[in-house]
């Protein structure tokens, strides 16, 4: 809660920067806190929301998309495919238990340059 | 040798979901034969695009022509299939592919890579070799392509659920004489009017017997358009004619029969 998440998509990738702090009012639960998740050799997340929703989302997502590339040889999903998929999760879980995440998502594609993406 | 083990075969070949003592699974491989019976396709991969050429057999002259194809069918925007086999087992496929390709295009925003829509199915077909005690399913594809991972792409598939990437191939009656035919005729980066008379050719070998008519051969080609789209087209039968003389006359120059 109250962190921020910053990106900026340029020619040949996306910049993200995020905030460290893992705290509830007075309790501060760390300060090393990695709010940026690798996703494939060419894109990450940088999220922002509840302890809890964030960890549990990053990592479903992280590692369906791995599963994706070792399920079909290799083959990459672009930047925009993989925001779609993460999108649609989020959608889907809206009107069960919501995950209470903000995210930017952002990925490199060859021909494309950096694109970042909001959800 | 081979009368001991047809006799053994009786006893394990009535179920899918039993292996027989040489292990094998019976069931399937007259799934198998059964396509062996059906109409022939052939597919041919060319630099630019793919040719899908398949005999039509016209059971009566009483039947209503059937919707656009008996033998061709698109899947999705860049991806059709060809049929060999019984029709009826094959639509259920077919509905398979197609929502399979819609469902990821709709998950992803982004169009199903030819060769895991080829995977899926044929996981499909696999499941009913082995559970359910479901008979397979009666119908080999000759699935055509393209994505931007591997360009175009060529695919068969068995009942048995194994699937393969080929340059050219034929499935249905008289693959054999078809495919020893293709192995000396294919050439690598021919270009998709080549791989068409190569596909006639073809046809005309694996028919032998009908005399080659428009009318009795389906011919699909799949390229891409200036907007790098695919297009999918079946020669109509001035096309198909045209095509077909234009074979008979380069057969006849050449001096073969």
């Amino acid at each position: 809660m109250a962190d921020t998440c910053f990106g900026v998509a340029y020619e040949g990738g996306v910049v993200l920067a995020t905030d460290q702090s893992n705290a509830r009012s007075i309790m501060v639960y760390q300060t090393n806190l990695d709010k940026i998740t690798e996703l494939t050799s060419h894109s990450a997340m940088a999220v922002s929301g509840p302890n809890c929703d964030l960890v549990n989302f990053t990592q479903y997502i992280s590692k369906n998309l791995q599963l994706y590339e070792l399920a079909n040889d290799g083959t990459k999903l672009s930047t925009h495919a993989q925001a779609n998929f993460a999108r649609g999760e989020l959608a889907k879980a809206l009107r069960k238990g919501p995950y209470q995440v903000n995210v930017l998502m952002a990925g490199y594609d060859e021909g494309k340059g950096g694109s970042l993406y909001f959800m | 040798q081979l009368l001991i083990s047809f006799t053994m075969a009786r006893r394990y070949d009535s179920s899918t979901t039993t292996f027989s003592p040489e292990g094998r699974l019976h069931q399937v491989e007259y799934a198998i034969e059964a396509i062996n019976n059906a109409g022939t396709c052939i597919g041919i991969l060319a630099k630019d695009g793919i040719v899908m050429a398949s005999e039509r057999r016209i059971t009566s002259g009483l039947l209503a022509p059937a919707k656009t194809s008996e033998k061709t069918y698109k899947l999705c925007h860049h991806a059709a299939c060809n049929v060999a086999g019984l029709t009826a087992d094959a639509n259920i496929l077919i509905d398979q592919a197609r929502l399979r390709a819609g469902r990821y295009e709709y998950q992803y925003q982004e169009p199903i890579p030819v060769e895991q829509l080829v995977e899926h199915v044929c996981n499909y077909k696999q499941s009913y070799t082995q559970y359910g005690g479901l008979r397979p399913f009666g119908v080999a594809f000759l699935f055509a392509g393209h994505d931007q991972h591997h360009g175009f792409q060529l695919y068969q598939s068995d009942p048995s659920g194994n699937y393969s990437g080929w340059k050219a191939t034929v499935i249905g009656a008289n693959n054999q004489a078809g495919k020893s035919l293709l192995k000396s005729d294919y050439k690598e980066d021919g270009t998709v009017q080549e791989a068409l008379k190569i596909a006639v050719k073809v046809l005309n070998k694996t028919m032998d017997g009908t005399a080659a008519s428009a009318d009795k051969m389906e011919l699909f080609t799949m390229t891409l358009n200036d907007k790098k789209e695919c297009v999918h087209h079946i020669l109509t039968l001035e096309e198909a004619k045209r095509l077909i003389d234009a074979v008979e006359a380069e057969s006849a120059s050449a001096g073969d029969s």
